[in-house]
């Protein structure tokens, strides 16, 4: 297939969130086959790596003036990848994360395409739930999972299930509409504190977690009081997500299906008796089996 | 880049009804957050009537170059969210 049959005019491909090696081969290959890249990723090294892949590479950075709106700068990104479609397809759109998790220019370029019968092709990257869950050791298919903007929380004032986990993304800037990285709203943090208590007791523990932005680094866990959130996230960074474990463990209320689903035999585990003498020991650490009494 | 080449991009009524890239997204309610000035949805066959519309893309098919070209995107991104 020559670079003129491709599909699509319009390529949307996320990076993943730790840079370069979070890149897929899926989304290097669209990449390569565009004539124009547009990069919406500020993590380290990402543009100049690009254009190793592409010979026309534009770096959207320079769109994202602080203290702006941040509507008409999603606007300014999505403008220039369907202009150069126009013109020169295909083109790629490459942003930050994955292309359809809170990426609001991947939208107004699908609505656009609609209008202006460009074809588009979304291909998908590392999201900063996917690093969320590894950065936690969390399985949503212990208590499922319950996934709000935080924005979007508030202003709809939508209802939460505290026996279910819960990822509030973009709590640093709730409630901000301008694109200040650095800029904390003490106010505003309070509102979704207050919100969030409604639902959960003050002395639940939450975490603030910031996933690595470079191989180099680690990711940022930090645990605090639901009653001291609005302190916390003063301190966070932009991209920190808020992570609120459930309260408690739903009971299981459908006892003759949870029984169904059991495994063939399995019983109730039951002490070993005169199972040897020998105790499995871990050097440092408590031996495998009954604990000893203590003298 | 080059000037906008003569290409067709559809205007009413030779729009297809249907999305190239079909999703739930493109069909969401217009606004982001309460933050931009919404629709109450956004139906491709009634939103292509809108004047709006029509004269941000016949803008778009009009422009004789890149910068021009862009900056009739950008109005017809205002009518999108």
């Amino acid at each position: 297939m020559t670079r003129t049959e491709l599909p699509y005019d319009i390529a949307i491909v996320g990076l993943g969130i730790a840079g370069v090696p979070q890149i897929t081969h899926e989304a290097e290959e669209t990449m390569r086959r565009c004539r124009h890249v547009f990069v919406a990723d500020t993590g380290n090294g990402v543009a100049e790596y690009l254009r190793t892949l592409s010979p026309h590479v534009v770096d959207l950075a320079s769109e994202k003036e602080t203290g702006a709106h941040r509507i008409p700068i999603y606007r300014r990104f999505a403008s220039h990848v369907v202009s150069a479609a126009l013109a020169e397809p295909p083109v790629c759109f490459a942003t930050y994360g994955h292309p359809t998790m809170f990426c609001y220019p991947t939208t107004l370029i699908q609505r656009s395409a609609v209008v202006l019968d460009l074809k588009v092709a979304l291909v998908p990257g590392v999201s900063s739930l996917d690093t969320l869950l590894c950065d936690l050791g969390v399985d949503p298919g212990s208590d499922g999972l319950q996934m709000y903007e935080a924005t979007d929380l508030l202003v709809r004032r939508r209802p939460l299930q505290n026996d279910v986990a819960c990822v509030i993304t973009q709590a640093p800037m709730v409630a901000d509409a301008l694109n200040r990285p650095a800029a904390r709203d003490v106010d505003n943090l309070a509102l979704l504190q207050a919100y969030l208590l409604k639902f959960y007791p003050a002395d639940h523990e939450v975490v603030l977690a910031t996933s690595s932005p470079h191989p180099l680094l680690e990711p940022l866990v930090q645990q605090v009081r639901l009653g001291s959130l609005a302190a916390g996230l003063v301190q966070s960074a932009q991209l920190t997500t808020l992570f609120i474990p459930p309260v408690a463990r739903r009971a299981i209320a459908d006892a003759q299906l949870a029984q169904r689903m059991r495994v063939a035999g399995a019983e109730p585990v039951q002490a070993a008796a005169g199972a040897g003498s020998a105790v499995p020991t871990r050097p440092g650490r408590p031996n495998i089996g009954p604990q000893q009494p203590a003298n | 880049m080059t000037p906008t080449p003569p290409i067709d991009i559809g205007v009413s009524p030779s729009v297809s009804p249907d999305p190239p890239a079909p999703g739930v997204v493109v069909r969401m309610p217009i606004t982001f957050l309460g933050m931009a000035p919404g629709r109450p949805g956004f139906e491709p066959e009634e939103f292509i009537r809108d004047p709006a519309v029509v004269r941000s893309v016949q803008a778009i098919r009009a422009a004789p170059t890149d910068a021009e070209r862009t900056a009739a995107v950008y109005q017809l991104m205002e009518t999108l969210g």
